[in-house]
């Protein structure tokens, strides 16, 4: 099925064009308080550029309420951007009218979070995997589209005896198979994988985050990883962005900004991996919670929170993301980065 | 040595389902003792949440039925108490902490009526010499201005601080017991990091004992003394935290610590480096309508051999402390004396 549409340059390997290139993008959301008052608005995502290659994975961390799933469904247009400039394979969809987005629908497909609740009850695991191919009209109904649905799930590890099941008879690790079979049947370039593993077993965890990387060695997919597990996130992304109230405040490879941890933040958040060898080295625990974005902190939107609050500075200008050194592509938001 | 605060012998569990009787928990046998942390583990299903419940007598029965067993706390059988005793174990000298704190509150009160609620069922406590305690109770646990907020409702309350509150009502009483389900899985990783260390500083300031469920290998690490792991309602190793984890003796809890994706500075992938996949536990649990004889990770188990496919296997002590339930591990084990079955 793969085999139609034009084959990735180099499988497996990241292609040096960005398949997807996301400019200033924000969303905000309108709430009214009545019916008479005018709304106020909820930056959910707050001026984000980033990019993503070919057989590339960008993870995206941050803690609830900080925007990544806004983002990853802005970006498909799942939501529509509020300002900001979407770019999918050279072509600008950011206000691509519905007739063209459709087909650019097969191209981007999401996965999401809960397995349990994301697959519809009453379809056979065969008719959520052929929908897809139906709606594209990418294989005739029947034997067809059959033998298609099967090849599917066999890429994603089911066998085709599971086509006549309903979501229910099926395990967790199952479940999420088949929602990323769902995603896969239409032979997308990007997949945006929302949470995919946060809902399992962590051996089942294991099996499904071996499967995505597999699919993207074979199939050279390009992966916007959500996620809040660090962990996970650090063991399969190329490249790390985190995220803090709608902003992106730190974001490198994976090996940069896990190494260096530029942003307080980004301290936080790894430092917050519960260690399995308790080495009795004091974790650094943030105090407070995460602002609301209905009014967030002026500056820096960290700075309530942050260790190293300049006043005078952090809460008056909010910092932009730039490099530290230039060209490392390891970008930080913040006026006191932490350098040892 | 004086009692445990907890003892838990051979505890058997069944569900009666429309497919037959499951056997949910098959002989569980463990220790909490005062001021001690112990965290039952285990994949969804294994059995850890039916433990927790029995010990509060909070399973519905049917379809639970208790086979066999005994729970001892502070010197009572648990299961043989009547249901009015009962209730002044439950809230009063174990509190419970339940895994979601976005449903186990009720959204149509204040939390505060909620608090005084539990307070009020245990102790003779006027109306506003609950409010007190209320109020003295959630500054206790971190709850920012807890005067003000006291008449918040649920859902006008961050995660954080709902689970907060749910902790807040389970120490309402002072118990001696705290059994937390999964207290930290819903979530974020800061606000993890700032419960486990609540947990942690209770625990020393009141002295008492927590039972831990979790299925996080991370969060048991930094605050257990021991580990109970669980597979298929059975226990298959127990022992103290840092000896268990870095040196396990049965097959899977191998397993399980490496399916874990490593963390720490270097444990990134590199372009490079990608490809080598992380090691799994192929396969799933047993039916337990009609468990396998012999082992019960037999189908699973990497170092399988004919013995454990027929004969049932005994808990065996370890010589650092802890039991396993391996015929591979007592065999590296036979050079010890001490070999006894079940009752450590």
């Amino acid at each position: 099925m793969s085999e139609e549409k034009k084959a990735p340059a180099s499988r497996g390997r990241v292609a040096a064009a960005p398949l997807l290139q996301v400019d200033k993008l924000s969303k905000l959301f309108p709430v009214r308080s009545g019916p008479f008052e005018s709304p106020r608005f909820i930056h959910a995502v707050d001026g984000v550029t980033l990019y993503v290659r070919r057989g590339e994975t960008l993870g995206i961390v941050g803690e609830s309420g900080s925007g990544k799933s806004t983002l990853a469904r802005t970006i498909l247009r799942l939501h529509e951007p509020t300002l900001g400039r979407i770019v999918f394979d050279d072509v600008d969809i950011t206000r691509l009218p519905d007739g063209d987005l459709r087909a650019m629908r097969r191209r981007m497909q999401y996965v999401f979070q809960d397995p349990y609740s994301s697959l519809n009850p009453r379809m056979t695991v065969r008719e959520i995997v052929s929908e897809g191919i139906a709606i594209f009209k990418l294989a005739r109904a029947g034997a067809m589209a059959d033998a298609m649905a099967a090849a599917t799930l066999e890429k994603v590890g089911l066998r085709p005896d599971m086509m006549g099941r309903y979501p229910h008879e099926l395990s967790g690790g199952q479940r999420q198979r088949v929602g990323i079979a769902r995603a896969l049947a239409v032979g997308p370039d990007l997949l945006a994988c929302d949470e995919p593993v946060s809902a399992l077993d962590v051996s089942v965890q294991a099996q499904v985050i071996n499967l995505l990387e597999r699919l993207q060695e074979e199939l050279g997919l390009c992966m916007l990883f959500i996620s809040h597990d660090l962990r996970v996130v650090q063991y399969t992304a190329h490249r790390t962005a985190v995220m803090y109230l709608g902003r992106i405040v730190e974001m490198g490879t994976t090996a940069d900004v896990a190494e260096k941890r530029h942003h307080p933040y980004t301290r936080a958040l790894f430092s917050a991996i519960p260690s399995l060898t308790p080495d009795g080295k004091k974790r650094l625990v943030l105090q407070g919670e995460p602002p609301s974005a209905m009014d967030p902190p002026k500056g820096c939107a960290f700075h309530p929170r942050c260790p190293s609050m300049e006043k005078g500075r952090c809460d008056v200008e909010a910092p932009t993301l730039e490099e530290l050194v230039p060209g490392s592509h390891h970008r930080v938001a913040c006026w006191h980065p932490e350098m040892d | 040595m004086t009692a445990p605060l907890l003892r838990i012998r051979d505890l058997a569990v069944s569900f009666a389902t429309y497919g037959g009787v499951l056997q949910a928990l098959d002989g569980v046998s463990f220790d909490v003792d005062k001021g001690r942390v112990v965290a039952l583990v285990g994949e969804s299903g294994c059995g850890k949440s039916a433990t927790a419940l029995s010990i509060l007598r909070l399973l519905a029965s049917p379809p639970a039925r208790l086979v066999r067993g005994e729970i001892r706390f502070e010197g009572r059988d648990l299961l043989h108490l009547s249901e009015r005793e009962m209730r002044g174990v439950r809230g009063a000298r174990i509190g419970m902490v339940f895994q979601d704190p976005m449903t186990a509150l009720n959204p149509v009160y204040t939390v505060g009526f909620q608090l005084i609620e539990a307070i009020r069922l245990h102790r003779k406590f006027t109306r506003k010499e609950a409010r007190e305690q209320a109020i003295a109770g959630l500054a206790k646990v971190g709850f920012p201005e807890p005067a003000a907020r006291i008449d918040s409702y649920p859902h006008e309350l961050s995660g954080g601080m709902r689970q907060r509150v749910l902790i807040a009502i389970a120490l309402a009483c002072s118990p001696t017991l705290l059994i937390a389900d999964e207290p930290t899985t819903a979530l974020d990783a800061t606000i993890q990091a700032q419960i486990l260390e609540l947990l942690q500083k209770l625990r020393v300031d009141l002295g008492m004992s927590l039972l831990l469920i979790a299925h996080d290998l991370g969060v048991v690490a930094s605050i257990a003394d021991e580990v109970v792991v669980l597979y298929a309602g059975v226990v298959m190793e127990r022992g103290p935290t840092a000896s268990l984890l870095s040196a396990p003796a049965h097959p899977y809890t191998r397993a399980l610590l490496r399916s874990i994706p490593p963390s720490g500075p270097t444990a990134f992938r590199t372009r490079e480096t990608k490809g080598r996949s992380l090691p799994t536990i192929e396969g799933t649990l047993p039916d337990l309508r009609s468990p396998p004889p012999g082992c019960r990770f037999q189908a699973r188990c990497p170092d399988v051999v004919d013995r454990c496919t027929t004969d049932a296997v005994p808990l065996t002590s370890r010589s650092g402390g802890g039991a396993v339930r391996c015929f591979l591990a007592e065999v590296a084990e036979a050079a010890e004396p001490a070999a006894t079955t079940d009752v450590a």
